[in-house]
């Protein structure tokens, strides 16, 4: 076997070697700048990506497109939820497009495969997702986490049910097997101690699960007052619809962190009914920062925004505003300047703990209404608490900051 | 194996496609100096001019998948083994090295051996269990073993970093002796490394399909019954070639590993195995090229159609499509293709 077979094919297979994947390199122009949204757009999450395009994009629109007389490019690149992806997308805008400050990443993992390309690079990532390591083990000085701490998630959601269900004591869980269940479980065990519930029993299963009878079937039989559910998303979804069937009315169905305003549509009325769920984001919370959104953003997509849109809607938002108050678009200055900032976002007033980049920020916690109380179709649940307490310091993993 | 010249001929003349064969024998003989010259120089050119006209990143993935796609191709192309498990090989060297990289370690003499050792080993293991079954047995067996490397990768979190990823892997150092030590830190030396690996890997596996063993492969590719019935102990030789192709996908694994610095866990995955199949097929088989061809296209065509729409997977799969249907050689075949039609107008003209 050849290199090749004749000559003039080695030359033209070298020319189009050189030649195909040319990319259009853009560079770094003066006057712009280039903020990168590099989210799931094919792959298992998907639906996520357009909905953190429309709230990033919804954002710059309602600053005017520009920062401090510069303009603001926003770049959508596909991480098809995959780390390989994540990184190559990332290096890629940063050296050929310029770009400096990047959103996006639905899932964990990608999230922190970009964050490792972040830090070298020196690119300020605003990230989302369920894992701890972002503001812990692996915390880095250019990135900082949106979502709420895994701790503050189960601690607003069992105080709720502490409070409002006192004779409700027992816990069986049910976990997704991977990196976010484990998160959600280990700081069940934690704040279950600190609360006073008993958890009697726990299951793992494996994510994209189909078939939940057998796990539900050993809760039922445990007796426990609370069902657990460590899973989220489409995992959720099933276990919810199952155990609807089981008619254990007596257990309280509990997810701290398992549907979000885009799934509940998923379910019938009947089965949500009563559900109390853990919320980054709900369109109901009563802030003038989200007023605004929620308004603009229904007007122009005629849908509710979930925690995708909200999401990217307040990073890209905070980022801007952080660059006004710089009074740069240097990125070690936007740093500095979020460190020691407190605003008025769509949750409420925010700011972001300098030790570990986590946001400072409350959780929501909501139950589910009957279909008579519904209001308009989308109207799935009441806001009946919140709670901002941040993870134990002696629990978080983050040694230090390194310097910019 | 050394009965390598008079048992090449021999084969030649007795399996069914000996117009192939015998010109591969004819092109394994040294060519004049000049077309040698201008085919080594026209793949240096590609690739010293390859980063100069995208991002550095991606020329140096397309080198790295460039080396995992030619050392794939020597299992397809050569020995006619359809491996859907190779990615697994690529982890695992990619794992092997990472783990090192990340805990103290800096030698990337150190670095590649580990790679090209647990990538070949693990080939090893799964190369006894599975070579003597044919056809699809075969192709599910390596898949299956690919996802079995997968979901110890995923469980193995103390080590692996499971779901997360490896993270905190630091490039090589390289020392020299009275020379002193070489970083690869820059984006521009690390670029230098992997052209370095890959021009070797060419070399090496050019060399292999022209040598007898490779002869002998593509023999068995053709028709494995009548090659075992000339006295070639088959099956052993396929087993080295899986081996070879798992310690080479093992070194593409390191050097993927300490491109960006994290091995992230889908690189383990079986989508891998099917993505290096791709990238031959659509190169082209019958040449070490086509799979590098492949390789920068494939991935050329993953980012160019994510920005074109973003239901791009299905340009994608269009693309193979028409690939696989319109093209049975590949690109490479294509344009081969295309220049004796160019040679014959040309020489229709002037009669």
């Amino acid at each position: 076997m050849p290199i090749a077979q004749t000559r003039r094919d080695v030359l033209l297979s070298a020319v189009a070697l050189a030649a195909a994947p040319i990319l259009p390199a853009w560079g770094q122009r003066a006057g712009v700048v280039t903020m990168g949204v590099i989210t799931p757009t094919t792959g298992t999450f998907a639906y996520a990506g357009d909905l953190v395009a429309r709230g990033a994009s919804l954002a710059l629109e309602m600053h005017g497109g520009s920062v401090l007389g510069n303009a603001v490019r926003l770049l959508t690149r596909d991480d098809e939820g995959k780390p390989a992806s994540g990184v190559r997308r990332v290096q890629e805008a940063a050296t050929s497009d310029g770009m400096r400050y990047f959103i996006g990443a639905y899932s964990s993992a990608v999230g922190l495969a970009e964050s490792e390309v972040a830090q070298r690079e020196k690119l300020l990532q605003f990230a989302a997702g369920g894992s701890e390591d972002f503001t812990g083990s692996r915390c880095g000085r250019y990135t900082f986490q949106w979502s709420a701490h895994p701790y503050t998630a189960m601690r607003a959601t069992l105080e709720y049910v502490r409070k409002t269900f006192p004779q409700k004591k027992t816990i069986y869980t049910l976990t997704a097997d991977y990196v976010f269940g484990h998160a959600l479980l280990k700081y069940t065990k934690i704040v279950a101690a600190e609360l006073g519930f008993e958890l009697v029993g726990n299951d793992n299963h494996p994510s994209g699960e189909r078939q939940y009878t057998q796990y539900l079937t050993k809760a039922v039989a445990a007796r426990p007052d609370i069902l657990l559910l460590n899973t989220a998303g489409a995992d959720a979804v099933t276990a919810v619809r199952q155990f609807a069937s089981f008619g254990a009315e007596n257990i309280a169905v509990v997810g701290p962190w398992s549907l979000e305003v885009d799934q509940l549509a998923e379910l019938a009325p009947e089965m949500r009914t009563g559900l109390v769920l853990g919320q980054n984001y709900y369109p109901d919370i009563d802030t003038p920062a989200n007023r605004e959104f929620v308004g603009t953003y229904t007007k122009k997509f005629s849908a509710l925004p979930g925690y995708s849109s909200a999401y990217a809607y307040d990073a890209v938002r905070a980022l801007l505003m952080a660059m006004e108050k710089a009074n740069s678009t240097e990125v070690p200055d936007v740093i500095k300047t979020l460190e020691q900032m407190s605003w008025d976002g769509v949750l409420g007033r925010m700011s972001i703990d300098p030790k570990t980049h986590q946001l400072i920020r409350p959780y929501f916690v909501v139950r589910c209404k009957q279909a008579s109380d519904m209001r308009h179709a989308a109207d799935f649940a009441d806001i009946v608490a919140n709670g901002d307490k941040p993870q134990p310091p002696e629990l978080n993993e983050c040694k230090q900051m390194p310097a910019l | 194996m050394r009965s390598s010249d008079h048992n090449g001929t021999v084969l030649a003349k007795s399996i069914e496609e000996p117009v192939e064969i015998s010109s591969v024998g004819t092109t394994a003989r040294p060519g004049p100096l000049t077309a040698n010259l201008i085919r080594s120089i026209g793949i240096i050119g590609a690739v010293s001019i390859l980063p100069l006209v995208m991002p550095i990143n991606i020329a140096t993935e397309i080198l790295i998948f460039g080396i995992f796609a030619m050392a794939a191709n020597l299992l397809i192309g050569t020995a006619g083994l359809y491996s859907f498990g190779q990615a697994a090989f690529f982890g695992t060297g990619g794992y092997a090295a990472g783990y090192l990289l990340a805990h103290g370690w800096t030698s990337l003499p150190l670095a590649l051996v580990v790679a090209c050792g647990s990538g070949g080993l693990i080939a090893a293991a799964v190369g006894i269990l599975s070579i003597r079954r044919l056809g699809i047995y075969f192709m599910m067996l390596t898949f299956a073993f690919n996802q079995l490397v997968y979901y110890i990768v995923y469980s193995w979190r103390s080590v692996t970093g499971g779901e997360d990823g490896l993270a905190g892997i630091r490039r090589p150092v390289l020392e020299l002796p009275f020379v002193g030590s070489f970083s690869f830190d820059d984006n521009r030396s690390f670029y230098a490394l992997a052209s370095v690996l890959f021009l070797a890997t060419m070399i090496v596996l050019v060399r292999m399909v022209n040598s007898p063993f490779g002869l002998v492969l593509a023999a068995s590719r053709q028709n494995s019954r009548r090659t075992v019935s000339l006295g070639y102990p088959v099956p052993m030789l396929q087993l080295v070639a899986f081996v070879i192709a798992g310690a080479i996908s093992g070194v593409a694994g390191a050097l993927f590993a300490m491109l960006y610095r994290i091995m992230p866990i889908d690189s383990v995955h079986w989508t891998g195995s099917a993505y290096v199949v791709f990238m031959v097929v659509i190169g082209g088989q019958r040449n070490m090229l086509g799979p590098v061809i492949g390789a920068a296209v494939f991935i050329w065509l993953q980012g160019l159609f994510s920005l074109v729409w973003t239901r791009w997977p299905l340009l994608l799969g269009v693309f193979v499509i028409v690939i696989m249907a319109s093209l049975p050689n590949g690109l490479v075949g294509f344009v081969s293709k295309l220049s004796s039609w160019t040679v014959k107008g040309r020489g229709q003209r002037q009669c």
